[in-house]
């Protein structure tokens, strides 16, 4: 037995080492590709800004998504969310038809506090009723959709009625850096604290990793649902409510849905980054990084779009692979 | 499986001499490290012989050598006189070769019959499936191993050992020489062992050849004719059934004389009542009463469905009461919840470690800290972790444990199935839990981490720690209790201890027999 | 009223007489209006100006929004003729995925008219726009607004049938002018609006001697302006679009990069819907079967003033005119 234990890692070395760095690798030879291609243009500072300022929307909607995933339960409505966020902040301002900065951070804290009980009225359905959390979150993000439309009647809240106070979220800057980006690393770093420092995100990899186990050392599985679930909300709108100062314009439909779908990508990417079979914030942050690195080097180079979806997918694949490479060593 | 049965018949009359299976200088090796070593295994026709091995020793590598899911390093598989050679799984049930694994390999929710023709092509009739033949070529099969289960039956719906017992028929009818049994009798309650067994006996006595893999000494002793053990991947020695001596083959498997230790020898309990449970009542437990007190080592035993298996269950509100008081210390408490059982003090380690219990893709840290985390907390709200007291604190678990690992931060999946118990086991004292619910703690444990897994419960009933024990194995008991509560039919029959307390007396009771020598 | 009196007589010999027989006691005109993507604002104009131009006229209306699904929004339309309706409108769902609809409606002799759906035999009309003129005189008003030289950027999303027209048209203009060098990005449609905004980002970081840019719709216009604008670019580039949304007039009106838009008078076209349905239900067929309504080139100062509708009585299509 103990020849096995000291023997056995050293002839699959190589595969553990791509399971971890395989996603990290394929960034960086990404970029260095890039960086060749497109010399002049890829490598600047000012491009790098423009990748991370592009990300950015993605990046908070998919680290609230990997909150849910690390409990396990998977968020379809965050797409919806997202539109939710962005529409409703934009429509909140146009009816108080204030440009003091207090009215704005009211606005976005009541958005968000919205989205956050949504979510936690997703929490609650799931774990107390034990409905499938992806049923759920998908008819709840048809009744969102709904409400969206219905209140909106379609109509987009124009920028002229959008306060400038707000639309500097998504347009402004700070020590050169754009004010989305400092969002975005401001959600990795208060998630990466949340999960990997407090009790609370000790918790919820334990419900994530065995539930039954979890119950069983005295940890409430409805109560970390709803929280997880009102973080995945909250970050979806806050997404959206960034999306939406970015561009300006308050859109009751067309937001969410690219963004719910790259999400559920970004963090199954991460998921095999670093530690592999676990969703986790950096690795999240990885996968949102490669797809962005992925969509602005190859438009950059001046590549037909259909190739970022071929190039999005096969890595994609690549990265299941290697996790799922690394499950089948651990059976 | 008509025509392939009638050249079997004609075959075992040429071959009658030569063993029915033969395997000699089986090596394997695996990069690094050295699996099988020139072992050899002789099953003669007719024989329950059993393998015998502690985890690791190489009984797995074996049976999969032999059954083609391995191809050895070198070596050679004989059946019948005859060297066979294959690369599949398929090749060695072509050669006479079947395995019956744990579960079975059957399928849940199809038919008994549908089972038995599983692979084969079923017969036709107007080019639709001739039901009405498959049936009765399924109840022929039955029949003649004396099965008196319904072919339209599900898998699904039978009792384990009938579902074993299905699984050997269809290696009969499939025309095996020799059926591998690998630990069959895991999920089967001991009539159903019994059961199992006679058959068995039935079909060897008809010339019938079984390996027999299992961990449990008192089912191989009761069945095989013949054992072979394993040590390190080496035979550490053959015994028939004249030379079976318990300590000779425990000795065997495991290398070192003082493997078990007799009859607990001296309680540590003390006379205060730590626990009082009164009319406790569930959904088979019915008006459960009893005193655990400090220091004591109380067993709960007795059939599946006879209550016993629910007492933990229900005194650590994993499934809600109906009825019935639990006090500690002589205060009632509610505990309405796992998380409010915590508070008052318990600790439950759990039947099934793997599902139940680990906290997969964790380190062993996080799963010693998981209950205990608000020790380790910088501040009450934002509850920041201060991970050097908890590495400190779970260190120091790990090493009162006598935890074999790299280091705190291994994965807990690395370890083997006894480190990991001790993991499980130790996370509950830092909670500072009084009250120990053990459930099976030594299942699928090798019997060297067995021993030292009896020497932790002494140590914590020593500290006055008051534990309930229960075990799917009666010869434990003994070498671990104080005090035993046999239960039948929902309710606590009898209670042993002393010279009385016995596997066999537990056996009688829990059968809902009475002990020859009871008068009170 | 012939057709009206033929499928009257006939629903009350079939099955469901007492629904027609409710129906011709109401003596009143029942139609049925179907669109496959209600929800995208511009259909959802000239779709409630079709059902409001109806309801004026005392007729009895159903609006079926198919959300999307082509299979559902045929099989409304279906049922509507089923249930006696004596006229379809269809607004913006392509003609050539409801030819079922349109052979059913042919048989029962129930009138079937679109708006924005093209052209396919067997409806009475579809009233919309030439997509491909339309994209020629946008394309000729932004080559002369660049002398015919320069590097331009083409957004487009070349799946829908009317952006492929479109395309066409922009195209057969611009490849006439050799010295103009042309850039053609495809959208990623669903996530436009973010999709056009980084590709320009991406464009404008590496290239720096963009003249103006063509985008196939409004929606693509406020994002790539605002692209153009955060790179500080604002007055060395132009934007030209189509559609005439509201959105994108009042940026115009502003000032923004975006120097032109190709309106289409949207309510309009479904009040002309209406206007041949009720030519037909009288028997009377339109003179031709593609009915394009006169578009508006749409510049600052051209720009109606803030609140009030574009006039399509007075505009003009070429900012010379």
């Amino acid at each position: 037995m103990s020849t096995t234990e000291t023997a056995a890692p050293r002839r699959i070395d190589w595969l553990g080492f791509l399971s971890r760095y395989g996603t990290i690798i394929s960034l960086v030879v990404l970029i260095v590709i890039f960086s060749l291609g497109r010399p002049e243009v890829f490598p600047s500072v000012r491009n790098m800004f423009n990748i991370l300022n592009q990300i950015s929307i993605l990046g908070i909607i998919a680290l609230g998504l990997t909150v849910c995933l690390v409990v396990g339960l998977f968020d379809l409505s965050i797409g919806a969310m997202a539109t939710f966020g962005g529409y409703f902040a934009a429509r909140f301002l146009m009816e108080m038809d204030s440009d003091s900065v207090w009215a704005v951070a009211f606005v976005i804290l009541s958005v968000l506090a919205l989205a956050m009980l949504i979510g936690m009225i997703n929490g609650a359905l799931t774990s107390y009723l034990g409905i499938s959390p992806i049923v759920e979150t998908l008819a709840m993000s048809f009744i969102v959709t709904g409400v969206i439309l219905g209140v909106s009647g379609g109509r987009t809240v124009n920028s002229s009625d959008i306060p400038m106070a707000f639309q500097v979220i998504g347009q402004g800057r700070i020590w050169g850096i754009p004010a989305p980006v400092l969002i975005l690393i401001g959600t990795v770093f208060v998630l990466w604290l949340f999960l990997e420092h407090t009790q609370w995100g000790r918790n919820m990899y334990a419900i994530g990793g065995n539930r039954e186990a979890a119950r069983l050392s005295g940890i409430s599985f409805q109560k970390y649902a709803l929280i997880a679930m009102a973080i995945g909300a909250g970050c979806a709108a806050l997404g959206g409510l960034v999306a939406g100062a970015n561009l300006g314009v308050g859109r009751p439909q067309g937001v969410g849905e690219t963004y719910l779908l790259n999400a559920f990508v970004a963090v199954f990417i991460g998921a095999s980054t670093l530690k592999p079979g676990r969703f986790h914030v950096l690795g999240t942050a990885v996968g949102v990084l490669l797809i962005g690195v992925i969509n602005n080097g190859l438009s950059t180079m001046g590549v037909a779009t259909f190739w970022q979806y071929i190039v999005q997918g096969t890595i994609l694949i690549l990265a299941l692979i290697s996790a799922s490479v690394n499950s089948v060593r651990r059976a | 499986m008509e025509p392939a049965r009638v050249n079997a018949i004609s075959m075992q009359a040429t071959t009658e001499t030569a063993p029915v299976l033969e395997v000699r200088g089986m090596r394997k090796e695996f990069p690094g490290t050295l699996a099988l070593d020139d072992v050899t295994l002789t099953v003669a026709r007719g024989e329950i012989h059993a393998l015998l091995g502690e985890n690791g020793a190489g009984k797995s590598t074996l049976i999969k050598c032999i059954c083609g899911a391995y191809a050895p390093t070198a070596g050679e598989v004989a059946v019948e006189g005859r060297l066979v050679s294959f690369s599949t799984p398929k090749g060695a049930s072509d050669a006479g070769i079947a395995v019956v694994h744990q579960h079975y390999n059957l399928v849940p929710n199809i038919t008994v019959a549908e089972n038995l023709w599983l692979g084969e092509t079923l017969p036709r009739r107007f080019g639709l499936i001739d039901w009405r033949r498959v049936h009765e070529r399924a109840r022929a099969v039955l029949d003649r191993l004396g099965i008196a289960v319904s072919t339209r039956a599900e898998i699904s719906s039978l009792r384990p050992d009938e579902a074993a017992m299905i699984s050997i028929a269809k290696a009969v009818s499939s025309d095996a020489r020799i059926i591998i049994l690998d630990e069959p009798t895991n999920a089967l309650l001991p009539h159903e062992v019994e059961r199992l067994f006679s058959r068995m006996r039935a079909l060897a006595e008809q010339g019938h050849s079984f390996l027999y893999v299992s961990h449990r000494l008192a089912e191989v002793f009761e069945i095989a004719d013949t054992a072979t053990v394993l040590r390190d991947g080496r035979n550490a020695g053959t015994f028939t059934r004249r030379d079976m001596d318990r300590r000779a083959v425990v000795e065997a498997i495991v290398g070192r004389k003082d493997a078990l230790a007799g009859r607990r020898s001296s309680s540590s309990a003390r006379s205060e009542t730590l626990m009082q449970v009164t009319n406790l009542t569930g959904v088979r437990a019915r008006d459960v009463s009893f005193d655990l007190r400090a220091g004591e080592i109380l067993g709960i035993a007795g059939l599946p469905g006879s209550g016993a298996d629910e007492v933990m269950d229900l005194l650590f509100a994993r499934n809600r009461r109906q009825a019935g008081r639990i006090a500690i210390d002589g205060r009632e408490v509610a505990l309405r919840d796992p998380a409010a059982a915590i508070r008052a003090g318990l600790a439950l380690v759990p039947q099934d470690r793997l599902a139940e219990a680990v906290f997969h893709a964790e380190s062993i840290r996080a799963n010693i800290s998981m209950p205990s985390l608000k020790r380790y907390l910088r501040d009450p709200f934002l509850r920041f972790i201060n991970r050097g007291a908890e590495a400190r604190a779970a260190g120091e678990v790990a090493g009162r444990m006598r935890v074999r690992m790299p280091g705190i931060e291994t994965h807990i999946d690395a370890l083997s199935g006894g480190n990991q118990q001790k993991v499980v086991l130790g996370r509950w004292l830092s909670t500072g839990a009084r009250i120990f619910l053990l459930n099976s703690p030594t299942a699928a444990v090798d019997v060297g981490a067995k021993a030292e897994i009896y020497n932790l419960i002494h140590e914590l009933a020593a500290d006055g720690v008051g534990i309930l024990f229960a075990s799917t194995e009666l010869d434990e008991y003994p070498l671990v209790c104080d005090r035993v509560l046999v239960f039948s039919g929902g309710r606590v029959v009898g209670a042993l201890a002393g010279e009385r307390l016995t596997g066999g007396n537990i056996m009688t009771l829990a059968a809902g027999g009475k002990l020859g020598d009871e008068h009170n | 009223m012939t057709t009206f009196a033929k499928s009257a007589a006939g629903a009350t010999l079939g099955l469901a007489v007492i629904w027609a027989g409710a129906a011709l006691a109401q003596d009143k005109v029942q139609l049925g209006v179907v669109s496959v993507n209600y929800n995208s604002p511009s259909i959802q104009i000239q779709t409630d100006a079709a059902v409001a131009a109806a309801r004026e006229r005392g007729w009895h209306v159903e609006l079926f929004d198919g959300q999307g699904d082509q299979v559902a929004t045929n099989n409304a339309a279906i049922a509507f003729i089923d249930r006696g309706f004596n006229a379809i409108i269809n607004t913006a769902s392509p003609n050539t995925q409801m030819s079922p609809v349109i052979a059913y409606a042919n048989e029962k002799e129930v009138p079937f008219v679109s708006t924005f759906s093209g052209l396919v035999p067997g409806i009475v009309a579809d009233i919309g726009s030439n997509n491909t003129a339309d994209a020629a005189i946008a394309a000729m008003e932004l080559v002369g607004r660049i002398d015919g030289q320069g590097h331009v950027v083409k957004l487009n999303w070349n799946v829908l049938p009317a952006l492929r027209e479109r395309d066409q048209g922009f195209r057969a203009v611009v490849d006439e002018y050799p010295s103009i060098k042309l850039t053609e990005i495809e959208v990623k449609v669903p996530g436009q609006v973010d999709d056009a905004y980084a590709q320009m980002t991406n464009l404008l970081l590496s290239n720096d001697d963009i003249a103006a840019v063509w985008v196939a719709w409004d929606e693509l216009a406020a994002p790539v302006a605002r692209a153009i604008e955060q790179a500080g670019k604002a007055d060395q580039i132009f934007v030209a679009s189509h559609d005439g949304i509201d959105e994108v007039v009042s940026l115009i009106r502003d000032g923004s990069p975006i120097a032109f838009t190709v309106a289409y008078n949207v309510p309009h076209m479904g009040v002309v819907a209406v206007d041949v349905t009720e030519a037909a239900l009288k028997g009377e067929e339109p003179a031709t079967r593609a009915l394009t309504l006169r578009p508006c080139l749409v510049t600052r100062e051209w720009a109606p003033a803030a609140g009030s509708a574009i006039d399509f009585g007075s505009c003009k299509l070429f900012s010379a005119d």
